[in-house]
């Protein structure tokens, strides 16, 4: 039985559905204690119930990542609770749906904004202390393949995307020297989110799967979860600002 | 390069006076207002481009680097596209390659510098059928950066075109050469970023 993350600590934000779920599943079977930081209790305590059905570790801290002050708490609780933080895993986000650029809703801009380019900036930051003193402190950040190709459908997802990968490189660079590896992931997989962008775009799984060399859409926790597993455990720990698209081979211009 | 261009550069600091410069120097109109065939926003400026570790990074500080380059990017843009009249034009969005290469210390200057490289590809898919080309230019990340020894060091090896001038590139993505391009980058930086 592999349990390569006995002993770490890990929050997966966004852990109340979707891909995060999923990730969250994945640490918490190789051995991770698992904190799920989702926005609602509603989600969030039935995933750590399972994972704890399922025999493992898990506990949920209801988290908003739109503000500094919700993912403090999550990081005090995660640390007070188990007196360390080995991997933070930023997956939430919210606010993409198909518009004109032109037509962008302010609020749906700042929704992606916020969960992805500002809580990478505040995951970041107010886990380092810990990442630091842990001997394998890991950053995942969850982007999208369409943070590295424009997104014609939701033209401002992209690069609220986008700016995960260069925090990621920015302090691969800049955490180095202190021993904590920090990678993106970005895949495409079965989540709630793309069955929303699918009946918004009914034209959009076919388009998917047709350009999908594996011909199938990622499922959360076997095909998104153990690569996040992988950089967040220790056989990563040469890898760092890097982002692996984990797309059944869609998207090949790496 | 062929018609002149009437061209508006957004964008206060050096990197925004040198791209005007050249293309002035090149025979194009530099305007303020519409009508114009075609926008370069470089918003750059090593004044407020100072590096911070992200231990020490303040909210505020992230809001300048990240959200009002973005905001300031899909502004001009749009407008843009207003004063393109349905006659389509060119978009150059200009970013240091720290998007590409990352930076020590510069994590909210790069989140804002590849967020605006990616804006270029799916603006240029949206855009693209209305006859307007969105490409960009990335450029040393010296001409922008307060302090580009601290980001570190884009590639080892030394340029392979010293003192690289971005100013006939930004005019031909300006002219209508360029419309064949689409959600392209090109690098003048001296060949560092490969």
């Amino acid at each position: 039985m592999n349990r390569s993350l006995e002993g770490r600590v890990a929050i997966v934000t966004g852990a109340g559905q979707g891909v995060g779920e999923g990730i969250a599943r994945k640490l918490a079977s190789l051995g991770a204690q698992v904190v799920i930081a989702a926005r609602r209790a509603e989600t969030g305590e039935p995933v750590a119930s399972a994972i704890r059905a399922d025999g493992g570790s898990a506990e949920c801290i209801v988290t908003d990542v739109t503000t500094r002050g919700s993912i403090a708490a999550c990081v005090d609780g995660t640390v007070s609770t188990h007196g360390r933080l080995d991997v933070m895993v930023h997956n939430a986000f919210a606010g993409g749906h198909a518009s004109r650029l032109e037509e962008t809703p302010a609020d749906a801009w700042f929704q992606m904004s916020r969960t992805s380019a500002w809580a990478s900036f505040w995951c970041a930051q107010l886990s380092y202390p810990h990442l630091k003193a842990s001997d394998q402190g890991r950053l995942v950040l969850v982007t999208s393949p369409s943070g590295v190709e424009g997104s014609a459908n939701i033209p401002l997802y992209s690069p609220a995307k986008a700016a995960q990968r260069a925090i990621a490189k920015s302090l691969a660079r800049e955490w180095g020297p202190d021993g904590i590896c920090v990678n993106c992931i970005a895949p495409v997989a079965e989540t709630p989110a793309l069955a929303s962008a699918f009946s918004q775009v009914p034209t959009l799984r076919g388009a998917i799967e047709a350009r999908t060399p594996l011909g199938r859409i990622g499922d959360p926790t076997d095909d998104i979860g153990g690569v996040v597993a992988f950089l967040a455990g220790p056989d990563s720990g040469y890898v760092s600002g890097q982002t692996i698209v984990c797309d059944g081979g869609s998207f090949l211009g790496l | 390069m062929g018609t002149n261009v009437r061209i508006k550069v957004v964008g206060a600091g050096p990197l925004a006076a040198q791209l005007s410069t050249a293309l002035s120097e090149r025979g194009h109109e530099l305007v303020d207002a519409a009508p114009y065939e075609a926008l370069v926003f470089a918003p750059w400026d090593p004044a407020v481009m100072v590096p911070r570790p992200i231990a020490e990074l303040t909210d505020a500080e992230f809001d300048l680097a990240w959200q009002q380059t973005m905001d300031a990017a899909v502004a001009a843009c749009t407008e843009a596209r207003t004063a393109f009249a349905g006659n389509g034009g060119a978009i150059v969005l200009t970013l240091p390659t720290t998007a590409l290469a990352g930076g020590d210390h510069y994590a909210h200057w790069a989140a804002a510098a590849e967020g605006v490289h990616i804006l270029t590809k799916s603006v240029a898919r949206q855009w693209g059928p209305e006859g307007i080309a969105v490409n960009a230019l990335a450029i040393s990340p010296e001409l922008v950066l307060a302090d580009a020894v601290v980001a570190g060091p884009v590639s080892i090896a030394t340029p392979a075109v010293p003192n690289a001038d971005p100013g006939a590139v930004v005019e031909f993505l300006c002219s209508n050469d360029a419309r064949n391009l689409a959600g392209q980058l090109l690098t003048v930086d001296g060949g560092l970023w490969m």
